[in-house]
């Protein structure tokens, strides 16, 4: 059984169902082109918390919640709960989850905590160390604002590579078997610096780190390499690239 | 083909697509200057008002500071800002809107420890190079002889 498939990718032996999934999103993310596709949208952010941080905790519960309802699963069948978001100790998901008496594991992984999390929560499964475990992440908006940039009501001007945190959750429960989606390989990124110092810029920081070959990242923003086609761009190099192709991108 | 930094940063430059440098620099200049029209304006009230050259100055920037801060507090001074970029920075109107929006921001962590800690968080390096600066200047005045 060779569950290591590539230099960086890993194949699960009985691939993790992914029995139960959902989103939580505010206002503006629900008006946007995947509006339809959340469970719920929240039209106050604020969500009747007294500040921004208490508000994302209960986005963060709520994705939980509605999860575990859809997976039928109580929070006791957990055996762990990987969760993070993007604020100063995981603060967040400390007190999202606070008071389900589930084994914790905080995570920090930017942009990647979720897929951090199904990977973990995978490896747990597969590995036998549980029957079921959820992964969940969440970022706000205002609370991301005041962490890595500036107070909500400050004057600047953002240029046009800026972007905005999302305000929103999302949960997964893998379990051993059960019906649904699978997830069959795995394969973490790597920390890829190229210096980018504009902090109004990170996809240009983060690009180069999607697990793939770097030169292929590179292409597509050359617009000459696609997603699909980002394999074949690795073996046009005479060096397939084993975990592009395997693990592709998140 | 290995990508080293240097070319990575250029591939990065040209695909970034840049600010509209005219429409920016003709809505501050608009903005801004319609700002600093008004600041005029209240120079001239307040001095109608019976306030002297000296005092009418310091009360119009007052007011214009009183301005700013009313227009945080309500939400409004960064919608305009979003439009007007530097033409709301640079007056002190600016000045005004840094500290308040601090003030506001961090009032979730405390009155003591958050709000009045934390309010100079934006606009605290402006005081400490304005104030240095003004120190040095004072100085080689003196030094120069520019005070006799």
């Amino acid at each position: 059984m060779t569950k290591r498939i590539g230099q960086r990718t890993i194949e699960f032996a009985s691939p993790p169902v992914l029995i139960g999934h959902a989103a939580v999103a505010g206002k503006k993310e629900g008006e946007g082109p995947l509006g339809s596709r959340f469970d719920r949208i929240e039209q106050d952010t604020t969500l009747q918390e007294k500040s921004w941080e208490r508000a994302e905790s209960r986005l963060q519960r709520e994705a939980l919640d509605l999860a575990l309802r859809k997976s039928g699963l109580t929070p006791a069948a957990l055996h762990y709960l990987f969760a993070g978001d993007l604020i100063n100790q995981c603060i967040i998901s400390a007190y999202g989850v606070r008071g389900m008496d589930v084994p914790f594991l905080g995570l920090y992984g930017a942009c990647s905590t979720m897929a951090e999390g199904l990977l973990l929560a995978a490896h747990m499964i597969d590995g036998g160390f549980a029957d079921a475990a959820a992964a969940v992440t969440s970022s706000h908006f205002a609370t991301a604002e005041r962490q890595y940039r500036f107070p909500l009501e400050y004057g600047g001007q953002r240029p046009p590579t800026a972007q905005w945190t999302v305000t929103g959750a999302g949960a997964a429960v893998l379990a051993a078997s059960g019906r649904g989606p699978i997830i069959t390989r795995a394969c973490p990124g790597k920390i890829v610096d190229y210096g980018v110092r504009d902090a109004n810029n990170m996809g240009a920081a983060m690009a180069p780190a999607t697990p793939c070959k770097t030169q292929c990242v590179l292409q597509m923003i050359n617009e000459e390499c696609t997603m699909q086609n980002c394999g074949a761009a690795g073996a046009a190099d005479k060096n397939p690239p084993a975990d592009c192709s395997a693990g592709g991108f998140i | 083909m290995a990508i080293n930094r240097k070319q990575y940063d250029q591939i990065v430059r040209e695909k970034s697509p840049s600010s509209p440098l005219g429409k920016d620099l003709l809505r501050a200049f608009l903005i801004g200057g319609a700002i600093c029209a008004l600041g005029q304006a209240l120079l001239c009230l307040w001095g109608k008002a019976g306030l002297s050259q000296m005092e009418a100055a310091s009360a119009a920037s007052g007011t214009l500071i009183f301005l700013g801060a009313l227009f945080t507090g309500l939400g409004l001074f960064d919608k305009l800002a979003k439009i007007a970029g530097a033409g709301t920075i640079v007056p002190i109107t600016g000045f005004s809107n840094a500290i308040v929006s601090a003030a506001l921001e961090f009032k979730s962590e405390g009155f003591i420890l958050g709000m009045a800690a934390k309010m100079f968080t934006v606009a605290g390096p402006v005081l400490v190079f304005g104030i240095s600066g003004s120190v040095l200047y004072g100085l080689l005045y003196v030094l120069l002889g520019g005070a006799a």
